[in-house]
């Protein structure tokens, strides 16, 4: 948490501060946006541009969650599979003939069930995350590979809801998982920044020992911020299949990297405690951006997966070279 | 209590840690041994020393790593790297001492180059060797377009050959030497007590005068040695350096150190509990591949047996804490 203001000025100073930090970032993909206009003329054409705010919906869903385990010094490196789980259990319900939207509920239960468990696992018996959720990746993704298979691995999504998720124009002719990504965003800033529970996540994160004196109970914390990001996961997974109009076995694999990679982007350090979301928005659309230019470009897709990593590594040490704190 | 019955148990809380594990491997051949009847036979066995001959050697690595209260995700891609790497030089110029020099100098570049970011840049070590876990990866499956070199080399054939009944070969002299220089970098030199100031508390090791900073290089440095050594040994099992060599490697050498009773958070750990935590792990993948299972179920079997064990291994260790505060409360 921040330090206790002690006058108006230093509270006009830090917010000076982060309005600098925010530009920054913000400077990056706007150098971004007129650079890959400027190389390939396909860019900033209008389907072009509506097709980055879809594929952007994904990561930006995903990195509410990951920002939300950052924010208490965690990582989620299962919401890849999450995600996968999640595309699975709609098309299949949707293939057996239920209704959309309790399909898209089971989703979201089934994912709320592992988020929790995963905070569970890692806050009541103290297991380090990475390594719980490494292992709850191979589970889940073992899990919804089960049950793919009974569909010969291969299911199409054919529903009209689906469908408007994926083409609809909701107002101003602008696609309706623009309003979406803004609906999420505005509830999960309401949430962050005016409710006990976003203030007890940052205090939390930035420093347990002082949260559990003041008499928060740090785990029940540290666990809702897990289910946050099974939720998350979840929408992302549904998005995803009515996006891809298909599940097969690849959907969702990696894509917590791209998460990450929007977060740290975003200027969230993994000590925890500090950083914004909607910072990790503009660090989703950079990454949607790059993603888009290389699949304009004709980059491999296994040169796509090193570039992705490579920028993991260049958004640390933007951060490292432009904040007070270590990354 | 007597003072002989007080000592044994003592002495039984001090290894519950290992106990646990070793209880859980028990536990996995009794179920395996249901199954497949010949799961303890001799060719079986060395058949899961040989094959896992590269998880065990990469271990070796991210026990120190652990110790000093980091993570080391990059072993798996690093392996997949300069296996191609190595597949490429080979086919390019034909000759075998110049590719293993490539796989082991290109481990060596890429780690000592993540080891100077973590020590030096002072940045977590989780998001860089996850940064290299990824590009190194990409970079694989970029430079041999997902396809599978083969390395037909004598040579290196040669050290997963054996040479002496059927067991030794120079995959297991490999394998003893890195464990033993391990153990003895760890437990008889200053690297190895550094190595444990730094990870039961950095700050204080700085203060007492250690030099934190090139200890921390060294431990990925000496990963990343070790890495390129495994991934020659694999390579020279597998003949040719394919898209999944090295799969998922760096997860099992942490899950196994960690299952086998080491502190993720650093500050202490031994090389028999790293031992222990390979057998689990080596038994267990041996094992679900003997079962004729599909991958899907492998994946789901593996995930839950390794999150139940983990979490059995954190409960003993709880109860472990509070029997010692117990036992010396008594004294």
């Amino acid at each position: 948490m921040t330090t206790i203001r002690t006058s108006a000025e230093t509270n006009k100073e830090e917010r000076f501060k982060g309005v600098v930090e925010t530009l920054g970032i913000f400077l990056v993909a706007v150098v971004l946006f007129v650079l890959f206009s400027l190389l390939t003329s396909r860019f900033s054409s209008q389907n072009n541009l509506f097709n980055i705010i879809k594929q952007v919906s994904i990561v930006a869903i995903l990195s509410i969650g990951m920002s939300c385990v950052f924010l208490i010094g965690g990582m989620d490196l299962s919401m890849g599979s999450n995600m996968f789980l999640s595309a699975v259990l709609l098309a299949s319900l949707l293939e057996m003939g239920a209704n959309v939207y309790i399909a898209m509920l089971v989703c979201v239960i089934a994912c709320v069930v592992t988020g929790t468990l995963n905070g569970i696992i890692i806050e009541r018996l103290h297991i380090n995350c990475v390594i719980v959720t490494l292992g709850s990746q191979l589970a889940i993704r073992g899990l919804a590979l089960v049950l793919i298979e009974r569909f010969n691995s291969w299911i199409y999504v054919k529903n009209p809801v689906t469908r408007y998720i994926n083409t609809g124009k909701l107002a101003f002719g602008l696609p309706t998982l623009f309003f979406v990504i803004i609906v999420l965003y505005t509830v999960v800033g309401l949430l962050l920044y005016r409710t006990n529970f976003g203030k007890q996540i940052y205090a939390v994160g930035g420093n347990p020992r002082a949260a559990a004196l003041c008499g928060f109970n740090n785990a029940r914390i540290k666990t809702l911020c897990y289910t946050i990001s099974g939720i998350a996961a979840a929408l992302a997974g549904i998005i995803a299949a009515c996006r891809l109009g298909m599940v097969n076995p690849s959907v969702g694999s990696g894509y917590e990297f791209d998460a990450v990679t929007a977060v740290v982007l975003g200027g969230m350090s993994l000590k925890g405690g500090e950083g914004s979301v909607f910072k990790t928005l503009i660090g989703a659309l950079i990454v949607a951006m790059i993603s888009n230019f290389m699949t304009l470009y004709g980059v491999d897709a296994n040169f796509k997966d090193c570039a992705t990593g490579l920028f993991i590594l260049l958004a640390v040490l933007f951060n490292r070279f432009t904040q007070q704190h270590s990354t | 209590m007597s003072i002989k019955a007080k000592k044994y148990v003592t002495t039984i809380i001090k290894y519950m840690d290992i106990l646990t594990i070793l209880l859980l491997s028990a536990v996995l051949v009794l179920f395996f041994i249901n199954r497949n009847p010949k799961f303890l036979s001799t060719s079986n066995l060395t058949n899961i020393v040989q094959q896992n001959a590269a998880l065990i050697i990469v271990s070796v690595g991210t026990t120190f790593v652990v110790i000093s209260g980091n993570m080391d995700l990059s072993s798996g891609s690093l392996i997949v790297l300069t296996a191609c790497m190595t597949g490429v030089v080979f086919r390019a110029t034909g000759n075998i001492w110049l590719g293993m020099i490539t796989c082991i100098g290109v481990a060596m570049l890429i780690s000592t180059m993540n080891a100077a970011l973590i020590a030096y840049g002072k940045i977590n070590a989780v998001i860089i060797t996850l940064s290299c876990m990824i590009w190194a990866r990409g970079l694989a499956l970029g430079i041999t377009g997902s396809k599978s070199i083969p390395v037909p080399s004598t040579v290196l054939q040669r050290i997963y050959q054996p040479f002496w009944g059927s067991f030794f070969n120079i995959t297991f002299i490999l394998v003893v030497l890195c464990m033993g220089t391990g153990w003895f970098l760890l437990n008889r030199t200053k690297f190895g007590r550094y190595t444990k100031a730094i990870g039961e508390n950095e700050i204080t090791a700085q203060l007492a005068g250690v030099n934190t900073k090139l200890v921390k290089f060294g431990i990925f440095a000496f990963a990343g040695l070790l890495t390129g050594i495994a991934s020659l040994v694999d390579l020279s099992r597998l003949g040719s350096a394919v898209a999944m060599i090295g799969y998922g490697m760096e997860m099992n050498a942490v899950v196994a150190v960690v299952i086998g009773g080491n502190k993720l958070s650093g500050g202490e750990g031994s090389f028999a509990k790293t031992l222990c935590g390979l057998l689990f792990m080596c038994l267990l993948s041996n094992g679900l591949a003997t079962l004729n299972l599909m991958d899907s179920q492998v994946y789901l079997l593996k995930g839950m047996i390794i999150l139940i064990a983990l979490a059995i291994q954190r409960g003993s260790n709880l109860i472990r804490l509070r029997w010692l505060r117990v036992l010396n409360e008594k004294d």
